[in-house]
């Protein structure tokens, strides 16, 4: 696999096309996520859709939605490598900060996935219209960077405790509840009848968060994929 | 161990300080005694996560399994702490603006450090292996020590915030921080982290006997 | 009597038995320590 010429970004990405051969041929975790999200969406919008809903509701409604598709299909990437016994050569073959970092890109692929699709459907079943495009698609790109940063280094923590998705959840959700209050909030902003504000804080916090809990987890990431 | 009678004598003090002092601030009224109980409770919250993933750090970096066994006590406490601060910040909450919850900074921010305690302890449970389990929770409590704490220095501003302080900040209600009120406020504190000290020191030694138990029961018998 | 003085009282009483349970627990961890 990687000679000694090869950059860091080059191997990154040779983990990323890995990963997203192996999730190619059997769908997985795509299949997972993809259905929670389309089943949930499907409940929400004939038992919600018709009227319309208050700003505030469709952003709850929006992240729920995003946030639990997420956790079911974001643990797959290091869980999948200890099912398969393929965690050894994976030591072997490439170093921490590249396992870490390519195994992230592949989560945030995941999550930027699911998003170009959920987006226009959640708009379309929930007859919804978004009034700031550009604020919208900031808080969801910083809010998919943090959420994924967080959750690459819980999925190797409960990878490396050999236990089954359930503890992933109960794992991700203190850590992702500081994110997940200003994000909902921000979100309402931009449908029309939310509330008012430029958002600009916000988006500082949401960056803030992804930073910092980036970084921890490549600090971090060492001490769990190594005894 | 003289420190624990001071630590039992000076809550004494602080308790009939808080009753008998006139009320902190005058529009709520007595009900903002809580004050006295509810901030240094969370504080104490606070130092124990501090130390917790102190100790977590210390364990991967040495591997010695007391500084684990300490992470766990020390989280133990902190727990207890939190919980205690959490429920008397709802029954303030309810008493002064009518709702037990609000999500502004401060509230939240309280409530993960709780999820995150409890998390971890969820964890422990599952992984058997106690190196295992020793470095996987240092590396979640310090993660969760990252994450959990953000919120609290987001400035309050930013949000409607009903938290006494922040209310102060806006110009609400007169905190009034007078000598005796301030000089009670700080003796709480101090006497609510000795107390954490004390429950922890009794968690790692509860800690230390029962890994002691369970060695002679598997060498032993 | 007030009923602030009455949450006082409550107040005191129950931090008097939790520092005795807490004396009580001292020695115990104390025997178990010795032998």
């Amino acid at each position: 696999m990687p000679n000694g010429r090869s950059s860091w970004a080059g191997r990154i990405l040779a983990l990323l096309a890995k990963d997203l051969r192996a999730e190619y041929r059997t769908r997985y975790a795509v299949s997972a996520v993809f259905l929670f999200a389309l089943t949930t969406l499907a409940a929400v919008s004939f038992s919600l859709g018709a009227g319309g809903l208050p700003a505030h509701y469709l952003s709850v409604l929006f992240w729920v939605i995003l946030f639990f598709s997420a956790l079911s299909g974001l643990a797959q990437s290091f869980v999948k490598e200890a099912e398969t016994k393929t965690a050894v050569t994976l030591k072997l073959a490439a170093s921490d900060d590249v396992v870490f970092f390519g195994k992230w890109t592949f989560n945030l692929a995941l999550m930027l996935g699911l998003e170009i699709v959920l987006i226009p459907l959640f708009l379309i079943f929930l007859n919804a219209q978004l009034a700031r495009w550009s604020l919208f698609l900031s808080v969801v790109v910083l809010g998919s960077l943090g959420m994924v940063s967080a959750t690459t280094l819980i999925a190797a923590v409960i990878a490396a405790a050999g236990v089954r998705g359930a503890l992933f959840s109960v794992l991700s959700l203190p850590v992702l509840l500081p994110l997940l209050v200003p994000l909902v909030r921000v979100t309402e902003i931009c449908f029309p009848g939310g509330a008012q504000g430029s958002g600009i804080p916000e988006l500082r916090l949401l960056a803030g968060y992804a930073v910092v809990v980036m970084a921890g987890g490549w600090l971090l990431f060492p001490y769990v994929w190594r005894e | 161990m003289w420190w624990k009678y001071l630590t039992g004598a000076a809550m004494a003090g602080v308790i009939v300080a808080a009753f008998m002092l006139p009320a902190p601030q005058i529009q709520i009224g007595d009900a903002s005694r809580i004050f006295f109980f509810h901030v240094p409770a969370a504080l104490a919250g606070f130092v124990a996560f501090v130390v917790a993933a102190v100790y977590g750090a210390v364990y991967l970096k040495t591997r010695n399994l007391v500084a684990d066994r300490r992470a766990a006590a020390s989280a133990e406490v902190g727990l207890t702490f939190s919980t205690i601060a959490l429920i008397s910040g709802a029954i303030f909450a309810n008493v002064t603006w009518g709702v037990f919850w609000n999500w502004d900074p401060r509230e939240t921010t309280l409530l993960a450090v709780l999820l995150v305690y409890a998390a971890y302890f969820a964890l422990r449970q599952a992984v058997g292996h106690p190196s295992t389990r020793a470095r996987l929770s240092a590396v979640y409590i310090l993660l969760g020590g990252v994450a959990a704490p953000f919120l609290f220095f987001v400035l309050p501003r930013m949000y409607v915030s009903l938290h006494p302080r922040d209310t102060l900040v806006s110009g609400g209600g007169e905190f009034a921080m007078t000598l005796p009120v301030g000089l009670t406020f700080g003796a709480a504190m101090v006497t609510y982290v000795l107390l954490y000290l004390w429950l922890f020191q009794l968690a790692d030694r509860a800690g230390r006997i029962k890994e002691e138990l369970d060695y002679q029961r598997e060498h032993v018998l | 009597m007030s009923s602030n003085y009455m949450v006082m009282i409550v107040t005191l009483i129950s931090w008097a038995g939790l520092f005795l349970y807490l004396l009580k627990v001292e020695r115990q961890l104390k025997k178990r320590e010795r032998q």
